[in-house]
């Protein structure tokens, strides 16, 4: 039973009143219902981090193609950007980007995550003015190039330079 | 050794992105979990929420209709009909110190940056079963505490003025080293 389902469950929550504030205990139903002890010499059941790694290895098969995917959606993205005289017509293209920041690594381009993650800098740091045309095109050009030439490895010389000279420009390294 | 056993648990997915929902699941499933729900934006989670009582939420920040931030803000109402002590993970592509900040203000349990790994997540879903926090109501809050060690680091305007440091101080050592894992 899901905790909290009844008054009684509520009443059980224990309670200390101070001056300006109340603290709360509520009984811990999910260490009751889902801790367990276990025996390691026992042939206990593999470690769980281990199965679920293994798990997201087998999902990696799809992750060329979804990365292709959020591609796509950055240059629909970025289509609607074009000639954006106010910052809230870029939500769009923030909200692509900041899925790609989030989860290029996973699906295997963390330089394109870090591209990602300047051009989301770049929208959020914007006053009201919208950011230039050229920059935002430089950043979304470079993202998909590094998908488009398989840079997989954080340390590709080529691929390094590019984030570190787009981080030069956002102002956010000494040029 | 403890362990969770994650079959006993129903969890709940909020993320807009489906590839992110999927690898979560993924994850979740991997460490034994059957009961996983998800929904696609803020609001069809609270409409979730309230509905299968899940043991514990994972939400995304940013959102269409009502984001993780506002989910949290829904989710944590004293009075509210359905479980407002649920822990709640924030999964997000947010790193900023400002926004760690705004998210514990909310209420929200364990913080969690993207890129996810299976270690972190497993460790912050522990947290929550084996090591709960106090919860504090406040004037104009209400959630886990926010201190994680005796004179922790809050020191916002609304920081409580003294009196259960003893109450929580049980819970520091703990708390210090999963801070700082």
């Amino acid at each position: 039973m899901p905790p909290f389902a009844t008054d009684a469950d509520r009443e059980a929550v224990h309670r200390r009143e101070f001056a300006d504030h109340t603290i709360l205990m509520p009984p811990n139903r999910l260490k009751q219902r889902a801790a367990r002890y276990v025996d390691l010499n026992g042939h206990e059941d593999a470690d769980p981090v281990r199965r679920a790694e293994n798990a997201l290895k087998l999902l990696s098969n799809e992750f060329d193609n979804w990365m292709e995917m959020e591609i796509g959606a950055l240059e629909a993205a970025r289509a609607t950007a074009v000639g954006a005289n106010d910052i809230a017509e870029l939500s769009t293209l923030y909200r692509v980007s900041h899925d790609i920041r989030g989860q290029a690594a996973t699906l295997g381009f963390p330089l394109a995550g870090q591209l990602a993650d300047g051009l989301c800098k770049l929208i959020e740091r914007a006053d009201k003015a919208v950011p230039s045309a050229k920059l935002i095109d430089l950043h979304v050009d470079a993202i998909r190039a590094m998908v488009r030439e398989n840079v997989r490895d954080r340390e590709n010389p080529i691929g390094a330079a590019l984030v570190h000279r787009l981080k030069e420009l956002r102002g956010e390294e000494p040029a | 050794m403890i362990r969770v056993d994650f079959t006993k648990l129903r969890l709940l997915v909020v993320d807009d992105n489906a590839h992110m929902r999927r690898i979560v699941r993924t994850l979740l499933h991997g460490y034994g979990a059957r009961e996983v729900y998800e929904a696609e934006d803020g609001a069809a989670g609270l409409d979730l929420f309230t509905s299968l009582l899940p043991d514990i939420v994972i939400t995304d920040w940013a959102m269409p209709i009502l984001d993780g931030i506002e989910l949290t803000e829904m989710i944590r109402r004293p009075e509210s009909a359905a479980n407002p002590y649920v822990p709640i993970v924030m999964l997000t592509a947010h790193s900023e110190r400002s926004q760690v900040i705004k998210a514990r203000d909310a209420g929200v349990t364990e913080f969690l940056c993207k890129p996810i790994s299976a270690k972190a997540l497993h460790q912050r879903i522990l947290n929550c079963v084996l090591n709960p926090r106090p919860f504090v109501k406040t004037k104009d809050y209400f959630g886990p505490d926010r201190r994680r060690a005796p004179g922790g680091a809050y020191e916002g305007p609304d920081r409580r003025q003294n009196g259960d440091d003893n109450l929580i101080a049980h819970k520091s050592d703990r708390m210090r080293e999963i801070a700082n894992s």
